[in-house]
């Protein structure tokens, strides 16, 4: 069997896996929805109050506020849906030593990891409340979309959600030194929500910070800039390429800590 | 054995479970410093157009989110899932054959817990004071002796509430979902992460009738806004009304989910 075909009918599984579970567990998926509402609603309440103030933060209006909360909102939905909870995983396994279970099998270990589990409970209301408050904020700003905007938009995004990925397992992996990472996963949480608001009311070091050396502020900010139009060519570029060295960067660190794993408890 | 003495050993273990993951709350209150750096830049972009918000400057907010943030820390209930588990895995049969009230068992436990994150939470408090007053913050210190009994009455009013919302699991099966929507919810409603008049007349309006205003913002509002006596012991009188209803309602929620209760597994 050739290596491709057989990762897709792995993913396949995965996926027809996690619909099963569903369908036999259904409460599960109303708890990831109702308790995603409330965390939708959370960052609604910060927007609100924001809004009430109904100034201008460091020149963003606010309708562009609400476009860039909706844009973290989509790629929330894919965080929360896609790699937290295997991230969450990892830490448990390598805590109880049920990783043994995987690292036997004939794929890969980072594969496995990675997309085992999905919360499209979770992702719903991400995806609606958010893709409703970015079109609604890219209408009240009066900006023309040009199809040319519209493809670096959706490059930007892909590259937003490698690049989410491979910061975010990077950061799990202390988990095979620590051991207990509860609050490792809450700051894990808190620093995604750094993208909630436009990256320029942050001061200028952090930006650049956030830019070139853990290029935060590349996912959720950057494809918005640039669907508006408002982002020069070479940080586009930048933004596009720098998706690439992370991931090949997570990988390395993948295999580095992996060498860690003493197999608790076995 | 006195009648007493079962609850002092449940007030030790308690004390003892809250020793044994001191780390765990104190890394929770860490972590929760990183949602406040955001708050930090937001808030300095909003008030650097406007000095004055809704009788609040710059300072006045930021000390109000960093003592809100230690305050509903420390009063935050985290029970639910012990109850929860309690009723749907069959454990509370233990407590109808024995001589223990549940209610008591839970209520000493609690306490015993929150000695330990009392500590905790005056040593950060004594800290950031200091830190305060060289960034020319002022507490209202004569007021100190009220703000404790405010926020004993506030521990004890939220007790009930995360009471009343555990025993939804006689109900429910699952109930992660709930107990976490309830938690953002009830937070945001009683001021735990900004002050409710942010949120706007009409809003703050609706806000100050609930009771969860009393969890946290009342208390603060002792310590920050050094409101008049009669106010506060007007604040005093409705937080017992309050625990009295919500007590009743725990009654009746708890006595109704007993006829409910089907023993599983035990």
């Amino acid at each position: 069997m050739k290596p491709y075909p057989k990762y897709y009918l792995v993913f396949k599984t995965f996926l027809k896996n996690n619909l099963i579970g569903y369908m036999e567990y259904r409460a599960n998926f109303f708890m990831e929805f109702i308790s995603e509402i409330a965390y939708v609603a959370l960052k609604l309440v910060y927007i609100y109050a924001i809004f009430k103030t109904g100034v201008s933060i460091n020149g963003n209006s606010s309708a562009y506020i609400l476009a860039i909360g909706g844009n973290h909102m989509i790629l929330t939905g894919i965080f929360v849906g896609f790699f937290m909870m295997n991230f969450l995983d990892l830490s448990y396994r390598v805590r109880d030593g049920t990783l043994d279970f995987l690292i036997t099998k004939p794929i890969s270990l980072q594969f496995m990891i990675s997309f085992r589990s999905f919360q499209l409970g979770a992702t719903i209301p991400n995806f609606v409340i958010g893709i409703a408050m970015l079109v609604i904020g890219i209408r009240e700003m009066g900006v023309e979309i040009s199809f040319w905007n519209f493809i670096m938009y959706l490059l930007l995004m892909i590259s937003s959600i490698i690049l989410t990925y491979s910061i975010f397992l990077i950061m799990q992996l202390p988990t095979f030194w620590i051991v207990k990472t509860d609050a490792l996963t809450n700051i894990m949480e808190s620093i995604w929500d750094y993208n909630n608001m436009p990256m320029n009311i942050y001061g200028k070091r952090i930006i650049i910070g956030g830019i070139f050396f853990i290029p935060l502020f590349v996912i959720s900010n950057f494809p918005l800039l640039a669907l508006t139009g408002q982002l020069e060519s070479h940080l586009m570029i930048w933004g596009i390429g720098v998706s690439v060295p992370f991931l090949i960067l997570s990988r390395i660190l993948w295999k580095t800590a992996i060498k860690r794993y003493s197999s608790a408890s076995s | 054995m006195r009648r007493i003495d079962k609850y002092i050993y449940s007030y030790k273990v308690g004390f003892q479970s809250a020793t044994e993951y001191r780390m765990d709350f104190i890394l929770s209150i860490f972590a929760s410093i990183f949602p406040i750096f955001v708050q930090y830049f937001v808030w300095k972009a909003v008030f650097s157009a406007t000095p004055v918000y809704n009788g609040y400057t710059f300072n006045s907010m930021m000390l109000y989110i960093i003592v809100a943030t230690v305050v509903s820390r420390f009063v935050s209930a985290g029970f639910e899932y012990e109850i929860s588990s309690d009723i749907k895995n069959g454990h509370l049969s233990r407590f109808i054959t024995m001589p223990v009230s549940y209610l008591f068992f839970r209520v000493f436990r609690f306490l015993g817990q929150k000695i330990i994150h009392l500590v905790i939470c005056a040593l950060i408090l004594i800290c950031l004071s200091f830190i305060m007053k060289m960034l020319s913050f002022e507490l209202v210190y004569h007021q100190l002796f009220l703000f404790i009994i405010s926020i004993i009455l506030a521990l004890i009013l939220n007790f009930i509430i995360f009471y009343i919302v555990s025993t939804i699991s006689f109900w429910m099966a699952e109930i992660w979902g709930v107990v976490i929507a309830l938690r953002l919810v009830i937070n945001i409603a009683s001021g735990g992460i900004l002050p409710i008049a942010v949120f706007g007349e009409s809003i703050a309006s609706v806000l100050n009738v609930l009771p969860f205003k009393y969890t946290i913002s009342f208390p603060l509002s002792i310590l920050l806004d050094d409101i008049p006596l009669g106010e506060v012991m007007e604040g005093f009188a409705l937080q017992c009304v309050w625990i009295a209803v919500f007590a009743i309602l725990a009654k009746i929620a708890w006595d109704r989910g007993m006829k409910k209760y089907i023993a599983a597994g035990g």
